[in-house]
């Protein structure tokens, strides 16, 4: 071969080779993607067509109700177990019963969280929604977050009893929800929520949790064919008569394999009465904006709305004004005149029946007395026992008699008790100066202070609610500083160091009264002596047919008797005007707190001497004059009642509840310091009559809680919750505590050696020396309040600790207000971290003045 | 005289020996040859590359990026000549969904291109199932979870005035009343349920006998019994997804390429072991009324409950329940008051 043609072969043959490889992955390339054919499925026809907006159709007009001579009862909506239900969601509701004649009201929570220390902890309200209900309609519950205590479940089946009506929803799209606990309420009256949600994927109002009802039963056959949705709804079960019931493509998230659910029904107790009266649904947003508008879900509305109106409530007199008819006559005992202070009273009466559609007239004893049905009114009739057992057959229709008896008190052994030598007169309770006096002394009363001079007159304490009888007298301060400092310090401090028991001072008051120390007694006590020969005294005793005997100046009476079918009568009894007073104050509180009641007869206890019993809130609704001296009748030779002026009305509480024996407060103190400038405080011993109630609390221009010299000293539970209610609700507190809880830091307790003034609030250290000034030695440790309070409280500093004491700067005396607060009520809070019986006898009077011009500044 | 003159005859040539190849001329040919071999493999390589599968792993929740991401990524996949095949790899709880539906269909014009093979790593819920539809193939282990076919949605509101400004139109701040929003999230349920029922009816392996009603219940179905109903195609992993790609592109030889790798691009996975949280984070930080495509065993995240009422909260029905803020009480003057410790 020629070389040529070999090197052009082989030339040849590296042109295959160099472009060979390449030309043969493209053909091969080529084949697989020829190979591959896309696969072809047809465009999807996907519908989204947006709904039409419907043509606006006119709402229906509203009817006026008529044929509707008294007020019915509300409709009460329990929002106090805190259910996550919006007021305004029951606007439709209210309407629809508006058209009915029936108004709606919220019962509104008023338990702190705070306080609740677990789910289960959540505190008993039985007593207020016995308050809530009296009068009532019907109750309506949705899914409260909290549970229902046995004693509320018991208050609602006796309300069902008595013909009220209750309508119980739980809801599983409602955030409080839980069927079990909804349940607690529910299951006594035999239904149950079971804890599935329904769904309905076939025919749903655009979401397969919005369910059509397919069925509707007994009261709810008129419903039959409405298309009606629940929005969010589970199943009921129970000894139920069904009402609603599901569509039958309608299924449960839970119990699978089942259709025709029931959503409402109707359940109760039939031993109980309750039966019929109770109904349950499981949706309330059908019952709401916007839902409500949807389909026939209106025609559900109106269902509801006639069955929570339709209750034929049995009252009882703890529904007040509800048994009596439209026109009512206020019969009074005629065996004395009726007074100013009467006629308050019968005009609290007449507003309180002319707000449920009544009117009222006075009239004539004859009325009561000869049994007739006085010109087509029901009565009221006011009178002591003895009236009420000579003119009418009350008592002795119930098989009551009056008995009275002399009884010979035993005589008791004297105690140590120091004595009163004043020889100013002991001052006396304004409204019951004519009581015979109790024969056995109360044990709850404040023990006197010894004198070596005659105290200044302090005015009469005007009594609220169980008020501390005045026997309080001025005290020196340094007398009181050194019988303090005996006591530790409040149990809230890390380190309580007792101190040692000093010795009694002498000759350092000047003109004033000496304390009795709590640890030893004072010198110049009094040694006891052998009382005088006991008395024999009457005492009048109600005595029924079976032997039962009441102390009569101790108990208090309703009667409620019918006069004819149409007629009744419904007496306020009591021994003494007093009494009689504080049954008029129940009545038109509906507060029977601590009484039997029966339908034709309540019992309620009443203390003498104290005004009213323990537990009676008077007149929150009543524009009572402050300290409620009001009588009825008053007699000749009463003493005026307090001033008139709520502007100025003070309310000391002596916090004693948790204080040791024998030991003495500074509230007595406070008190008289008030006095010498001029003010009628109130004093209330929360020993002898509980913690007041906030609406109570609301009566006063100023309030002062002391406990400061209490060697249990500190605002906490109860006190706490009411002192913070108070002022949320835009009340002026003092807080005179060695540990107030408000305000305090975080730092341990430590001795106060020294004090001196700020200059934030240059009104209230007035006339005080910027020196520092000293404090007696030995007082107890106290919780420094903050320093560093947050902006929006408001804080300002009139007192600080001086530079002699431990946590120097540390505030003593601090104000807060609630003006930059979101919604200010006018609240003021001031904190006096020390008792005022440590300051000088000099400096003590003039911060107290400037503390109430401060306090009760408009 | 000779008649014979002399006459010249030319001598004979001598023979001309053959050429020969020497050997280094074979040897230098040899080598030639070898070189243009070398050469044309090469150039081979480089003008036509051997045809490659390429493997998309997608371990994310969607979202705007992760969804732009991948459509960028899919859309270089596609006008790649170099892949003949794609295996997406799916590890996805769902998202958004509307980036899902972006995903879907740029995974459909994918495919309109060449093979696509979706295998599931784990999980494929909701809008990751939705991805999944758009494949030539679905495969998924037997204990991997899939479909998970709905929509989910805060709860509607109500129109209501905005104190601090006006608007042209009632729906202007809420963009519908609480039934037009309520619709709307089945619109988008409808399209989802619609797109996934017509991808799985025509797949030609392995198609849907479940009923589009029951697949609208949005249950969520593990690989095995998804194979039963028709969800998905088969049970296998990566290697079997990239059989079935390889053969819907009638390789016989090809190579395995990381297509995020292969592009140049960076690999889109996120969430992993924190999949949950990164989708609540998602949630959180989505868009008032948004409609998410996203697997319901998420929650939503809740409202935080103040430190003071912890202690109250109570679980329903089994899941973690908050009592929410909106009925705590407000703060008050009082509480403001509280020692700084009691506070929360």
């Amino acid at each position: 071969m020629k070389r040529s043609t070999f090197w052009i072969l082989v030339a040849v043959a590296g042109l295959l080779l160099a472009t060979g490889p390449m030309l043969w992955r493209y053909m091969e390339q080529q084949t697989p993607q020829a190979a591959y054919t896309p696969p072809t499925v047809p465009t999807a026809a996907v519908a989204a067509t947006p709904i039409p907006t419907a043509t606006p159709l006119a709402v229906a007009q509203a009817s006026v109700a008529t044929g509707e001579e008294v007020r019915r009862g509300p409709v009460v909506v329990d929002l106090a177990h805190y259910s996550a239900v919006e007021r305004n969601r029951f606007q439709p509701l209210a309407s629809a019963l508006a058209e009915q004649g029936v108004d709606l009201r919220f019962w509104l929570p008023t338990v702190s969280l705070d306080n609740v220390t677990q789910f289960s902890d959540f505190p008993d309200q039985s007593e207020t929604l016995q308050r809530e209900l009296s009068g009532a309609s019907a109750l309506v519950v949705v899914s409260p977050y909290f549970l229902y205590s046995a004693k509320e479940v018991q208050v609602v089946e006796q309300f069902l009893a008595d013909g009220g009506r209750l309508l119980i929803i739980s809801d599983p799209d409602v955030e409080s929800d839980a069927a079990r606990d909804t349940n607690s309420l529910a299951a006594p009256l035999n239904i149950v929520f079971n804890e599935d949600y329904l769904y309905d994927t076939v025919d749903n109002d655009e979401n397969y949790t919005y369910f059509f009802q397919g069925d509707f039963f007994d009261q709810a056959e008129a419903l039959a064919g409405s298309r009606i949705a629940f929005y969010g709804g589970r199943s009921i079960d129970g000894a139920v008569i069904p009402q609603v019931r599901s569509a039958s493509t309608t299924l449960s998230s839970l119990r699978t394999g089942q259709t025709g659910f029931t959503t409402g029904a109707t359940g109760g107790v039939e031993a109980g009465g309750s039966l019929g009266r109770v109904l349950a649904l499981s949706d309330f947003d059908v019952l709401t904006d916007p839902y409500v508008a949807r389909h026939d879900n209106r025609r559900l509305l109106a269902f509801v709305a006639e069955f929570l109106a339709g209750g034929e409530r049995n009252h009882s007199i703890a529904d007040f004004p509800a048994a009596l008819g439209k026109e009512v006559a206020l019969v009074i005992d005629d065996s004395a005149p009726v007074g100013a202070q009467g006629l308050v009273k019968a005009a609290e009466l007449q507003r309180v029946l002319e707000l449920s559609g009544r009117q009222m007239r006075l009239g004539p004893t004859t009325w009561v007395s000869n049994s007739i049905a006085a010109d087509g009114n029901d009565l009221i009739y006011v009178a002591s026992y003895e009236a009420a057992e000579r003119d009418t057959p009350l008592l002795a229709d119930l098989g009551l008699s009056l008995v009275t008896e002399i009884v010979t008190p035993t005589a008791s052994a004297p105690t140590a008790t120091p004595a009163v030598e004043s020889d100013s007169p002991a001052p006396a309770p304004a409204t019951t100066p004519a009581e015979t006096p109790a024969t056995t002394p109360t044990p709850t009363m404040v023990p006197e202070l010894p004198q070596t001079t005659p105290a200044p007159e302090i005015p009469p304490v005007t009594p609220g609610a169980a008020d501390v009888t005045a026997t309080a007298t001025v005290v020196p301060v340094s007398r009181l500083a050194q019988a303090q400092a005996a006591t530790p310090a409040p149990t809230e401090t890390p380190s309580p160091a007792p101190e040692a028991t000093p010795e009694p001072a002498t000759g350092e008051s000047t003109g004033t009264a000496e304390a009795a120390a709590t640890a030893t007694p004072a010198p110049d006590v009094t040694e006891p002596v052998a009382p005088p020969a006991p008395t024999p005294t009457e005492q009048v005793y109600l005595v029924r047919e079976d032997g039962i005997r009441l102390l009569a100046d101790e108990t208090q009476l309703f009667v409620q008797r019918a006069i004819d079918d149409e007629h009744k009568i419904l007496a306020v009894l009591g021994e003494s005007e007093a009494a009689i007073n504080a049954g008029l104050t129940r009545l038109l509180t509906r507060d029977l707190t601590g009484c039997l009641i029966q339908d034709e007869l309540v019992i309620c206890p009443y203390v003498p001497g104290t005004g009213e019993t323990s537990t009676a809130a008077p007149a929150a609704a009543a524009q009572a004059p402050a300290g409620e001296s009001a009588t009825l009748p008053a007699k000749d030779g009463d003493p005026a009642p307090a001033g008139d002026d709520s502007s100025q009305a003070i309310l000391i509480v002596d916090d004693n509840r948790n204080a040791a024996e024998g030991e003495i407060g500074e509230a007595e103190l406070y008190a008289a310091l008030l006095a010498a400038a001029g003010y009628q405080p109130t004093l209330w011993s929360t020993n002898d009559s509980g913690y007041p109630a906030v609406d109570k609390l609301q009566e006063y221009a100023w309030i002062i809680w002391s406990d400061a010299i209490y060697s249990n000293s500190g605002l906490r539970g109860q006190a706490l919750q009411t002192v913070g209610d108070a002022i949320n609700a835009g009340a002026k507190v003092t807080v005179s505590s060695r540990m107030p809880f408000f305000g305090v830091s975080a730092e341990p307790a430590s001795p106060i050696v020294d004090v001196v003034i700020g200059s934030d609030v240059p009104e209230l250290v007035e006339g005080i020396s910027s020196e520092p000034i000293p404090l007696p030695a030995g007082l107890p440790d106290v919780v420094p309040l903050n320093s560093d309070p947050e902006p929006s409280t408001g804080a300002r500093i009139a007192m600080r600790r001086g530079p002699a004491s431990k946590a120097g700067e540390a505030p003593v005396l601090m104000v807060y207000s609630d003006e930059n607060f979101d919604e200010p009520k006018g609240a003021k809070l001031m904190l006096f971290g020390m008792s005022i019986a440590w300051l000088p006898d000099d400096l003590a009077p003039k911060l107290v003045e400037s503390m109430a011009a401060f306090m009760l500044a408009e | 005289m000779t008649d014979t003159m002399n006459t010249f005859e030319p001598a004979p040539l001598p023979a001309t020996p053959p050429e020969r190849i020497s050997a280094w001329e074979y040897a230098l040919a040899a080598v030639v040859l070898a070189a243009c071999l070398l050469a044309g493999l090469a150039l081979a390589d480089t003008k036509a590359p051997a045809p490659a599968v390429g493997v998309l792993r997608f371990a994310s929740e969607i979202d705007f990026a992760s969804a732009s991401r991948l459509i960028d990524m899919l859309e270089a996949a596609r006008r790649d000549d170099g892949l003949a095949a794609v295996v997406l790899e799916v590890s996805s709880p769902g998202g958004f969904a509307t980036s899902s539906e972006s995903i879907f269909y740029a995974l459909l014009s994918l495919r309109e291109a060449k093979p696509l093979v979706v295998v599931v790593d784990g999980l494929a819920a909701s809008g990751g199932y939705y991805m999944a539809a758009a494949g030539n193939r679905i495969y998924a282990p037997p204990s991997s979870y899939v479909g998970n076919v709905g929509t989910r949605g805060g709860r509607p509101s109500d129109p209501a005035l905005a104190p601090d400004e006006l608007s042209s139109g009632p729906y202007k701040l809420e963009g519908g009343s609480r039934f037009d929003q309520i619709h709307q999230l089945d619109l988008v349920r409808n399209s989802f349920l619609t797109n996934v029922v017509n991808q799985r009816t025509h797949a030609a392996l392995n198609p849907l006998t479940l009923a589009p009603e029951e697949l609208a219940e949005a249950r969520i179905y593990l690989g095995s019994e998804a194979v039963a109903l028709g969800i998905i195609d088969g049970e296998g992993g990566r290697p079997e997804g990239i059989k079935a790609a390889a053969e819907l592109a009638g390789l016989t030889s090809y190579d395995i390429v990381d297509v995020p790798a292969y592009l140049g691009m960076e690999p889109i996975i996120s969430g992993g072991e924190e999949m949950v949280a990164s989708a609540q984070a998602m949630l959180a930080g989505a868009p008032p009324g948004t409609i998410f495509a996203l697997d319901s065993r998420i929650p939503f995240p809740e409202a935080e409950l103040p430190a003071n009422l912890q202690h109250l909260r109570k679980p329903r029905a089994g899941a973690d329940f908050t009592w929410r803020t909106g009925g705590a009480p407000a703060a008050t003057f009082a509480g403001s008051l509280a020692p700084a410790a009691s506070r929360p």
